[in-house]
């Protein structure tokens, strides 16, 4: 579906480029998480997947075509919801009647239970709105389109716990193998249960592009107190009611992703990670 | 052309959700248009009770100038925010689709409500000052007795003159509103005060050098050539330099 092809972008050219010579590949049907520490790139990669800035080099296809080319045909099935957004002085139902004709799929059934999660309904003038209810109503609305691909940029800045928890259920229930939802956030604790990629970039690239399931087959993550665990783990923090740590998972062994030890674990060891992950791939493949 | 390009049906959707909204902004902005030539008439025709159809013709064409360039300059304001330059970009329609919109209501739109302000202004001169000239309501488009605006004749050569003008200089400020998005109106001014002192400075040091002494003139065989074919073309070739540089905007502002 997206094929990022050796890009590298800078802001200005004098200044080092924020991305350089990444490639990517993302494929229809799953939740992409797309992580990373401040100015890693994680939003400027999510709007050069949009199209909204010029790499200097590379590319990037969407289902073919390059999305600097702001054509309606990709467009029309793609939707961005950026960290911060403006929405129009008016009522919520001008606002789609106004924008849902640019929707092929749009649906206004699916927008009504969009809503109902949220515990909204189209009733609202989005001026009288928090930021919060504008992220709610903003997201009901990109879902109801039914693009192929959704690109959400801290999509939970703004949203109250009832909000965090009715997102996470809101991204589960509208999931399908015909759509891509990427979300880049550094709030990895609102997402981790819904993911099903894992994307980390840093300031050498990407660090990490593997699927959960992949990760969870080779890592165990765990809350321990044994001493000995602890001190073998690939990697160990101090957590509420022991330290959690990650360890090979030799025995095919399921346990919960712990995003925030996996990311501290990748920003601090890139190297063990490649490796495992590369030993692994190479006994697969034996 | 292909739907890709340009869709009637999508351009209606597009100019449907300009209208919806912005509906604040345009009728805020039109009625500013429409009251300033009459407030002003209104001062002038207390301030000098012999104020004519002709010296409101002087000042709507000082305002025509100024209001047109800033209607022009605000056109693509929103690209100097990033919510705004996200929205309109990611809006599934064609760059020329949206470049055209934008175009319609800096030139035409803007013509349309000049065009009934002037009429305003002069319904309220008539009905003021009875004893005004001319002491009836007049055609906007007739300047003089028996000569109309549109007519070719040389006697209103100066008034399309006036008009290509117009149309040049607005362009010039629509062109800025893409370039710099944000205080366009005064970058613009400033960036054509220094195109021309270049332009006049280099014209006299020229004739200083080529002609220390002596007299010379100038030729008037290429006015009407500049007013029907160079002005024109110049125009055209601005909103296409426009439109590429609109093509490729980003959110970000490189210059």
């Amino acid at each position: 579906m997206i094929k990022i092809d050796h890009l590298t972008f800078s802001y200005t050219r004098k200044h080092e480029p924020v991305l350089s010579d990444i490639s990517l590949s993302i494929a229809k049907g799953g939740v992409y998480g797309l992580l990373g520490k401040n100015g890693a790139g994680k939003s400027t990669l999510l709007y050069l997947i949009a199209g909204l800035l010029t790499p200097r080099q590379g590319k990037v296809l969407f289902n073919g075509t390059d999305t600097v080319l702001h054509l309606p045909s990709t467009l029309n099935d793609m939707f961005l919801i950026p960290e911060t957004f403006s929405l129009p002085a008016t009522s919520f139902e001008s606002y789609i009647k106004a924008n849902s004709p640019f929707y092929p799929r749009f649906s206004s059934e699916d927008m009504r239970r969009h809503l109902d999660i949220f515990g909204m309904s189209t009733d609202l003038n989005l001026s009288e709105l928090s930021l919060g209810q504008k992220k709610k109503a903003f997201m009901c609305f990109a879902l109801a389109c039914n693009t192929s691909l959704l690109l959400m940029d801290e999509p939970t800045n703004g949203l109250d716990i009832p909000g965090k928890s009715a997102f996470r259920k809101f991204i589960a229930s509208n999931m399908s193998d015909e759509r891509s939802i990427i979300i880049s956030t550094h709030q990895v604790r609102d997402i981790d249960h819904i993911l099903d990629h894992v994307i980390m970039i840093s300031d050498n690239g990407v660090i990490l592009d593997r699927t959960v399931y992949d990760i969870t087959s080779r890592l165990s993550f765990l809350t321990t107190t044994d001493k000995t665990l602890i001190e073998t783990a690939l990697y160990a923090q101090p957590a509420v009611g022991g330290t959690s740590i990650i360890i090979p998972n030799d025995n095919d062994d399921e346990s919960p992703l712990n995003l925030e030890t996996l990311f501290e674990l990748a920003l601090s060891s890139p190297d063990t990670l490649s490796d495992i992950f590369n030993h692994k791939d190479n006994n697969h493949e034996l | 052309m292909n739907s890709d390009t340009f869709c009637l049906s999508r351009f209606r959707h597009l100019a449907v959700k300009d209208i919806i909204d912005n509906k604040k902004k345009y009728l805020l902005s039109a009625a500013t248009l429409i009251c300033v030539p009459a407030i002003i008439t209104i001062s002038n025709l207390f301030l000098n009770q012999r104020y004519t159809f002709y010296d409101e013709v002087v000042v709507f064409t000082m305002i025509l100038f100024v209001c047109g360039s800033i209607w022009a300059s605000v056109s693509f304001s929103d690209l100097g925010k990033a919510s705004g330059c996200i929205e309109l970009m990611m809006t599934p329609a064609s760059m020329l689709e949206k470049y055209i919109l934008r175009w319609i209501i800096a030139i035409p739109l803007f013509l349309f409500f000049f065009v009934i302000s002037a009429l305003v202004a002069d319904w309220l001169r008539v009905e003021l000052i009875p004893d005004s000239t001319p002491g009836h309501f007049v055609d906007v488009f007739l300047y003089e007795e028996n000569h109309h605006l549109l007519s070719a004749s040389k006697y209103n050569f100066f008034h399309l003159c006036i008009v290509s003008m117009f149309f040049l200089i607005q362009s010039l400020f629509f062109l800025g509103s893409i370039l710099w998005k944000k205080l366009s109106a005064v970058k613009t001014f400033l960036a054509l005060l220094i195109l021309y002192a270049i332009y006049f400075g280099s014209g006299v040091l020229i004739m200083k050098i080529f002609m220390p002494t002596g007299t010379y003139t100038v030729h008037n065989f290429t006015d009407s050539a500049i007013v029907f074919v160079i002005i024109p073309l110049f125009v055209l070739f601005i909103y296409y330099i426009a439109y590429v540089r609109f093509k490729e905007s980003e959110i970000i502002n490189r210059w």
